[in-house]
């Protein structure tokens, strides 16, 4: 997913872009002209820029210009979209620093595709793809869905998924699975060194049903497992390179040593649930990886409905974070079924609103 | 998926690059339910009402020197009109009208020499398309138009319209 910012004064193409960029996942702000496009690069850096020329205030080569003239413009791709189709109006488009020309003529798709094609590191590898599921407080429900979402993504990608438990101590992603686990990520980093490859993590997998390998996280007090443990790092990028996709229960914590996991996460699903102590949680969490230089891209928030109770309205939470909500999970009873027979709703209850609200966060994970 | 329109801010606008001797103006026009060549041919006036008007200097047409949300053009000072697809230009029912028969065409007007298309339906008579069609305005398919002091500086389309009263040659090719 990306953020895109579009801007054109006429209403219709707003409006006609809006809808499809959002429906290939890509986040959509959209300005009226070069001014207030602008001002939008200056408060919130957007992925990509797609301008016209014919615009009030300001022609579109004026605002690639001016763009490419701020710091954090200059590395920012432009299209321009324009209803002016000469080549010269190409050449004057790429001369006022833009990336690509594109005719209004073309289908959506046509640019959809050039989009995608000038966004950095725009399609994940589902070779090597790596999404850690986070909150900062607890009881959001985050392990329930890194597991659903670890079993929704294996069978939509029909990829090789390992599901990795960096709680501490008492990790629930081995209960959730209904496996009992014999070894952890502790006992796997006891004997990891510089040299260790997939090998030295195989014996401490567990196979489960769904096809996903969980490294489970300890059961036992006396090894507990440090965040701050370097080989640690090095274990999950082995593990990244030999799985097709890896999936991260993430410890409610942004400490420092926590810093070089989270950097290389290819998405980091920030997971909050609609009340109050888990918006300031959230908002603490932004700031917090926005600390870390985590790009605002990497970061997937996704609304957990864990009660009957409505809680607040996503146009509410939207406002107070500043950001827009990728996936929204209904309250989902089966959930504590699921639980306590040790079998996840994707399983256990596939036709269930929350595991369909799952398996399509799987597909805008794929897909970002 | 559907094509995203030029003529989207309103229906009946059209939007279209207007050439003259020293300038190009891309610009739109407000047709309502009628054809530009239409309005082009309206001879109860001498002026078309332009908006969100996109001024070029015919030596460097890609720069745009000037916008300006309303403008009134003299009809008889341009060129040619280059649209982006040829539904713009001609009515419908013309459009569609079967065993079309296309002749390549040439023609001069001051300062640009035009190549394309022309489509013609029965018998073919050189002097009736200059001279009897009600059309002020010649539709030209496929076409490109090169300034003839500057040949480097071209502009191509789909649909050309060229104003018949500046047209100083028309050549073409029997079928």
């Amino acid at each position: 997913m990306a953020r895109i910012l579009v801007i054109d004064d006429d209403k219709d193409i707003l409006r006609l872009l809006d809808f499809a960029l959002q429906r290939v996942g890509h986040e959509v702000v959209t300005r009226s002209d070069g001014l207030q496009g602008l001002a939008e690069v200056e408060a919130q850096k957007p992925d990509l820029i797609v301008a016209d020329v014919m615009m009030p205030k300001m022609t579109g080569y004026e605002f690639c210009k001016q763009v490419r003239a701020k710091p954090e413009g200059q590395d920012i791709p432009i299209i321009i979209f324009s209803a002016r189709f000469q080549p010269i109006d190409k050449q004057t488009a790429l001369d006022a620093g833009a990336n690509e020309y594109l005719p209004k003529s073309i289908s959506p798709d046509v640019l959809i595709k050039a989009i995608n094609q000038h966004l950095p590191d725009s399609s994940l590898a589902v070779t090597s793809a790596m999404f850690g599921f986070f909150s900062l407080r607890g009881g959001s429900g985050v392990t329930s869905l890194a597991v659903n979402s670890a079993i929704a993504l294996a069978v939509a990608a029909k990829a090789k998924t390992a599901l990795v438990d960096l709680i501490p101590l008492g990790g629930h992603t081995a209960l959730l699975l209904g496996v009992r686990p014999a070894s952890s990520v502790v006992t796997a980093l006891s004997t990891w060194d510089s040299n260790s490859t997939l090998d030295a993590i195989k014996p401490h997998l567990i196979k489960h049903s769904s096809g996903v390998q969980l490294l489970a996280s300890t059961l036992n007090y006396d090894q507990k497992l440090s965040p701050a443990d370097k080989r640690l790092t090095s274990l999950l990028k082995t593990i990244k390179s030999g799985f097709g996709l890896s999936i991260i229960d993430l410890p409610h914590s942004l400490d420092p040593p926590q810093a070089a996991i989270l950097k290389s996460l290819d998405r980091i699903v920030l997971v909050l649930s609609p009340d109050v102590p888990s918006l300031q949680s959230t908002a603490m969490a932004l700031q917090g990886l926005s600390r870390l230089d985590i790009p605002d891209r990497n970061i997937v928030l996704v609304l957990n409905q864990i009660s009957p109770q409505s809680g607040l309205p996503i146009e509410t939470i939207q406002n107070a974070i500043k950001r827009p909500i990728t996936a929204r999970i209904p309250y989902e009873p089966e959930l504590i079924k699921a639980a306590n027979q040790g079998k996840p709703l994707l399983i256990g209850s596939p036709k269930s609103a929350g595991a369909a609200a799952i398996g399509q966060l799987a597909n805008k994970l794929l897909n970002s | 998926m559907s094509k995203l329109q030029p003529i989207s801010k309103a229906a009946g606008r059209v939007t279209a690059d207007f050439f003259t001797d020293s300038h190009r103006f891309s610009a739109s026009i407000v047709v309502f339910k009628r054809q530009l060549i239409d309005v082009l041919s309206d001879k109860l006036t001498a002026y078309m009402d332009l908006v969100d008007i996109y001024v070029s200097r015919i030596n460097k047409p890609g720069d745009i020197v000037g916008t300006y949300k309303r403008g009134s053009l003299v009809k008889e000072e341009i060129n040619f009109i280059l649209l982006s697809s040829e539904t713009q230009a001609i009515s419908k029912e013309r459009y569609y009208v079967p065993n079309r028969i296309s002749i390549p065409i040439f023609v001069t007007v001051s300062s640009f020499e035009i190549h394309g298309n022309f489509q013609w339906m029965g018998d073919l008579d050189i002097k009736k398309i200059l001279a009897t069609e009600t059309q002020t305005f010649l539709p030209i398919l496929d076409a490109t138009a090169s300034n003839s002091f500057i040949p480097d500086i071209n502009f191509q389309g789909p649909t050309v319209l060229v104003n018949k009263a500046k047209v100083e040659i028309l050549c073409l090719n029997e079928p």
